[in-house]
Order: structure tokens, then sequence, then C-alpha cells
């Protein structure tokens, strides 16, 4: 018998019924009455602040913040993708293979869950706006958004071919939420506590579930009988890589449109004033950073810091793009008594 | 456990059976695949014999006393009139609830039943095990095709019969190593030559009820079923919810870790999803109280 806990409906019934035990709700789980405390960072940064060499520290406390918005927003992005894709990429393969019902009551909380988380992070980053007076509408300019991109039609089209390129970014997405969260508890006491709190509660539910994705392309990988399912299962991580690293470039790509809203708020113009400093770096130095070293990006872009798919993808025999290692920077914790110049914003 | 043998002559032959528990209690009644015994459902059997009146009938050409059927006997229509009579033996007044519970061969023979059994029919549970429509729906599955690859040698006549006769124990054992099942949970009573080469004939006539049963439309039993499922059966591929539901008003599929003889594999395990599936169909037995 293997080891995988795919048939073992004992334990995914207990794996239920904690999902069930420990759920949070959405208007009662996070002190949402804390508010954003915008003069705190959202994440802490790394020595050459991600992308910008000898930032300000104004300038260091607008970038963690946007850093942080980007994240969220990417996670809740992602998140809402997942929910899109239920009948195409979830019910009609378990329908098609055979699962316990406990996999399907499983699946059932994967989604509720994500779609409270991707609520959780839209409602912060509402509440940051709200804050500042920022229009939502002008901060969503520079976030990323998958709805209508060329990645989620490029993830439907695969899952309505019968791939599963979708399982496997949401296993990477998984992944990566729980080491991003292992940064920011480390330097929970320096950080913004509502942003601190909204992260910690995602983590708690993506540890209790962070396993569905597995599961899934375990499914799949087992019921891999046919030529088309072997292409696909052979192809399909690849797929995925590169159109979720176009995907989460080209929206990073967004942040230089901060030079055409500086006269809207003075955050935008502090963002704005960052990007001289990226554009010191050439194209290949950028790169490399953002797939190297830079805190954050590269957790998303190179998967080798996705230490479980990989692993998965052996398992699968599934090509793997072959990033470079990674050499994340270290990240230095805010310090406790820094502040910015500026109270708030304007 | 003590189980009692026992034996009637109906509809012209011996038909044999094994009893166990209360002759009041609702009826589990076990039917068995090939090349297996009643003996199979040992495990079961002594788990339930407390508070079911457990029947594990014997399948046609299998008991060695029972005469010499003809080869209608061994059709799916035939073979559930028989359980039917065993049913009329054990509960003359047909108003205790039966559960059905059928293996390979015993599920398709437990699906062709169910119809007959109607309301009396409180649940169903198939074990490693298909209807003859749902094999036929198989037939474009290639993967399937080459793990049944055996039912087409068992439509050649004679081949079979001279080489299960030849050499019995390697045939069985053949079989039974080709489902993984290991020794110490093999039937302790082998199925004699006779009986296996005589179970053959149920592939046979399984096969040419095909045309008649597709003509049929598939009535959905509305009892409940569960189906149990090993997923490292050799000789099956595990159905899918869009198979089954044709078939079943409401019905709970279950995949375990194991093969074709899941029910032996992990006893405990299946005795204990049986337990939990039939007390929730117990609720049709008011109807008969």
């Amino acid at each position: 018998m293997s080891d995988s806990h795919l048939f073992d409906h004992v334990a995914l019934a207990a794996q239920v019924k904690r999902q069930r035990k420990y759920a949070w709700d959405l208007d009662k789980g996070v002190q949402w009455s804390l508010g954003v405390d915008t003069t705190l960072p959202f994440l802490p940064l790394d020595s050459q602040s991600i992308a910008c060499p000898g930032a300000s520290q104004e300038q260091r406390l607008a970038l963690s913040q946007l850093v942080g918005l980007i994240i969220n927003s990417t996670i809740s992005e992602m998140e809402s993708v997942i929910t899109k894709l239920r009948r195409v990429a979830w019910a009609e393969p378990l329908r098609e293979f055979s699962v316990n019902p406990e996999m399907w009551e499983l699946g059932d909380l994967f989604f509720i869950e994500e779609n409270k988380h991707a609520l959780a992070f839209n409602r912060f980053n509402q509440l940051f706006c709200q804050t500042e007076g920022i229009d939502p509408e002008q901060l969503d300019r520079l976030l990323p958004k998958a709805f209508g991109s060329l990645f989620l039609k490029a993830v439907i089209a695969n899952a309505k071919s019968g791939g599963h390129a979708f399982w496997w970014i949401v296993a990477a997405v998984e992944e990566v939420s729980l080491s991003l969260f292992q940064d920011i508890h480390r330097v929970r006491d320096s950080i913004d506590p509502l942003y601190y709190e909204v992260h910690k509660k995602h983590m708690e539910e993506e540890k209790r579930h962070h396993n569905y994705a597995f599961l899934m392309l375990e499914l799949i990988e087992r019921r891999s009988f046919s030529l088309k399912r072997l292409l696909h299962r052979k192809t399909d991580l690849l797929f995925g890589q590169l159109f979720s690293s176009g995907w989460v470039l080209g929206e990073l790509n967004k942040i230089f449109l901060a030079e055409s809203m500086t006269n809207d708020h003075p955050f935008f113009q502090v963002i704005a004033s960052c990007l001289p400093l990226m554009r010191q770096l050439t194209i290949p130095e950028l790169m490399s950073r953002l797939f190297v070293s830079a805190p954050y990006v590269s957790l998303v872009l190179n998967t080798k810091n996705h230490r479980l798919t990989s692993r998965m993808a052996i398992t699968h025999r599934a090509f793997n793009f072959p990033f470079p290692d990674p050499n994340i920077t270290p990240l230095a914790p805010p310090e406790p008594t820094e502040r910015p110049l500026k109270k708030k914003y304007g | 456990m003590d189980s009692r043998l026992i034996s009637r002559e109906m509809r012209g032959l011996k038909t044999a059976w094994l009893e166990n528990g209360s002759a009041n209690a609702p009826i589990l009644l076990f039917l068995h695949g090939f090349p297996d015994n009643p003996q199979i459902w040992n495990f079961q059997a002594e788990y339930f014999e407390s508070r079911f009146h457990v029947i594990r009938p014997y399948t046609r050409g299998l008991f060695p006393f029972e005469g010499n059927p003809e080869f209608n006997r061994y059709s799916l229509d035939s073979l559930s009139l028989d359980c039917l009579e065993i049913l009329r033996e054990v509960d003359p007044s047909g108003q205790r609830p039966v559960y059905c519970v059928g293996h390979d061969l015993g599920a398709a023979l437990a699906w062709n039943l169910a119809p007959f059994l109607g309301n009396r029919l409180s649940g169903m549970v198939i074990i490693n095990g298909l209807s003859v429509p749902q094999m036929f729906r198989r037939f474009g599955n290639m993967r399937q095709q080459l793990k049944s690859f055996y039912i087409y040698l068992m439509q050649l006549p004679w081949l079979p019969e001279i080489l299960i006769k030849s050499i019995p124990k390697t045939m069985l054992q053949m079989a039974y190593d080709r489902g993984e099942l290991p020794q110490e949970l093999r039937p302790k009573t082998a199925v004699s030559a006779q009986g296996l080469s005589r179970m053959l004939n149920q592939y046979r006539a399984f096969s040419r009820e095909i045309p008649k049963l597709m003509r049929r439309a598939p009535e959905k039993v509305r009892a409940p079923v569960l189906v149990i499922w090993g997923c490292r059966d050799a000789f099956l591929a595990a159905p899918t919810l869009d198979e089954l539901e044709p078939f079943a008003a409401s019905i709970t599929l279950r995949i375990l870790d194991a093969n074709h003889w899941v029910f032996r594999e992990m006893p405990d395990e299946v005795n204990r999803i049986l337990e939990n599936f039939l007390p929730v169909s117990e609720h049709s037995y008011e109807k008969f109280a």
C-alpha cells in the first residue's frame, strides 16, 4: 500500500472535521476594527529594497506597502481564479476519476476557504485605500488582475482539454503563501498588525488544506492512462510555469503606471520616485533579481523555491522549467523605532 | 463462527448456501464471484452474524452435489431466481428487509437481482464488480479490455475446461496471484476443478445476455447503493460516478487502496464501511415491521 492519503478516507474525514472546526468567519474572524496603520510597513524588505537599490526610508515604507498590496492582490486574484475554475478543473475530473466522498467534501471546503481568502485580502486593500484616501480603482491600476488575462484564458483552455496546469499553479500558490507567512511572522511586531492578522488567518487555513492540490495532482497522475493525459502529465507543469511567470512579470510592470498618477495621490508620487532607481538596473540585472534574489517575487516566479511542487514534478516525471538556483537576499526587519518622515501621505 | 450449510432442491437442482445469525434479523445476502466460494465472505459473516441473518449462496455450478445444470441455469435471470428461492426459503413471509452485497460476478448478479427484490431491497453493496451493461459500455475502453482479456479466452469452447481440469490448482493460483490476493487470505477450501469449469459458464452466459440487456431500458435501483472499490484491481478499472448514475438513484462510491479482493485485504475497514452504510438504509425496515 502507498503512504498517500488519497484513498485513506479516515484521514480525509479527519481533515474535513478539522477544517470545519477551525474555519474562521470573514467578518468576525479578523479584527477589522484594528484598521490599517499606514505608518508601518506591511512586509520586511531586503537591503536592496527588492529592485530599488538606495531607496530612502520613505520610499522603503511605500515600497513595502505596495509590495504587500501586490501580494494581497496576487493571492486574491489567484484564489478567485481557483473558484472560477471549480467546475472544469475540479468537479469534472472528480466525476471522471473515482474518489471517496471526502475528496468532494474537502474540495468544497477548499473552494469556500479560497473564496473567503480572496475576499479578506481585497477587504484589506480597500481598507488601506479608505485610510489613505486613495481611490481603490486607481490603486487597482497598479495591482495584478487575472480576469480577462491571457494567463486565465490559457489555464481554462488547458483544463478544458483535460489538462491540470491549474493544480500545479494552485500547489505553487499554496506553497508560496506558507513561505511568505514565515517571513511576515519573523517581523510581526514591526509591521501593520492587521496585515499580519489577515495573513495569519490565511496561513492557518492554508496549512490545513494546502495538501488538497497535491491530492488532486496525485489523483490525476494515478489516472493518466491515455496518451493525451500522459502528454498533459508531462507538459502541464511547464505550461503553468510559463503562463503564470508571464502573467506575474506583466502585472509587475504595471507599477510603472504610477508615474502617470503622481498628481492623484502622494503614495503614487513616492512610488513613482522609486522607479528611476529601478531603471538603473539593466534588463539582465533586473531579471536576475526577479528570478533569483528578490524576496517575494522570486518566491513566486522561481519554482525551485517550491519544494513540494518540485518533488511532485519528479514523481510525475513532468517537464520543469530550468530556473536558476534561487539565492534570496536576506530580509532586513524594520527597526522597531523606524517611522516614516511623514506620518501620513499628504 | 458456526456456519450452517443448508441445501434444498430448488427448481430441479440442489441449491446450497451457508447461513449465520438469527433467522429473525434482516437478511444480509453475500454473493461471491469467480473463482471464489462462500467462505470468501468469512470475515464479514463473522462480523455481522450478531445483527443480521447472513446468507451466502454457492453460485450455480459450484456446489458438488447440485446435479447437472443446463447452460441456461447460468444466466443472470436464472441465478436471480435461485437467489429469490433461497430468500423464500429463509424468509417465507417475505417481510424482512434484504441487504445484498455482491463481489465480482456476484456484483453482476446483485445488479440483476435488485429489480426482482423491489422495495424489499433496503440497500445494495457492490464490491469490485460491474453490471453486465456496464461491462458492455466499457468495450471501447482499451485499458479495461486489456485487464479483462481472460473473459474472451473463457468464451472459447472446451479449451478453458481442458486447462482447468488438467491443472486446476495452477489455474486457481494464477487467478489469485494476478489479483494479488495473499496466500493466507485465500479461501481455505479451494474450488474443485469441476466447480471452476462449471463457473466458466457464467462468463459465457452473461456475455450472451448482452444483446437482451442492452435492449432493456436500464432500471434504476431505488435502494441506496454503496460501491466499494479496491483501486489496485488487476481485472477491473474503477467506475466513475458518471458511469454508475444511470443504474442507481442514490449512490456512494468509496475507494480503498486495495486489490480486487478488498474485503479480504482490508476486512476491518470494509466492515466499518458496511456498518456505517447498513443502518442508514435500515430505515426502510420500518415499512416491513
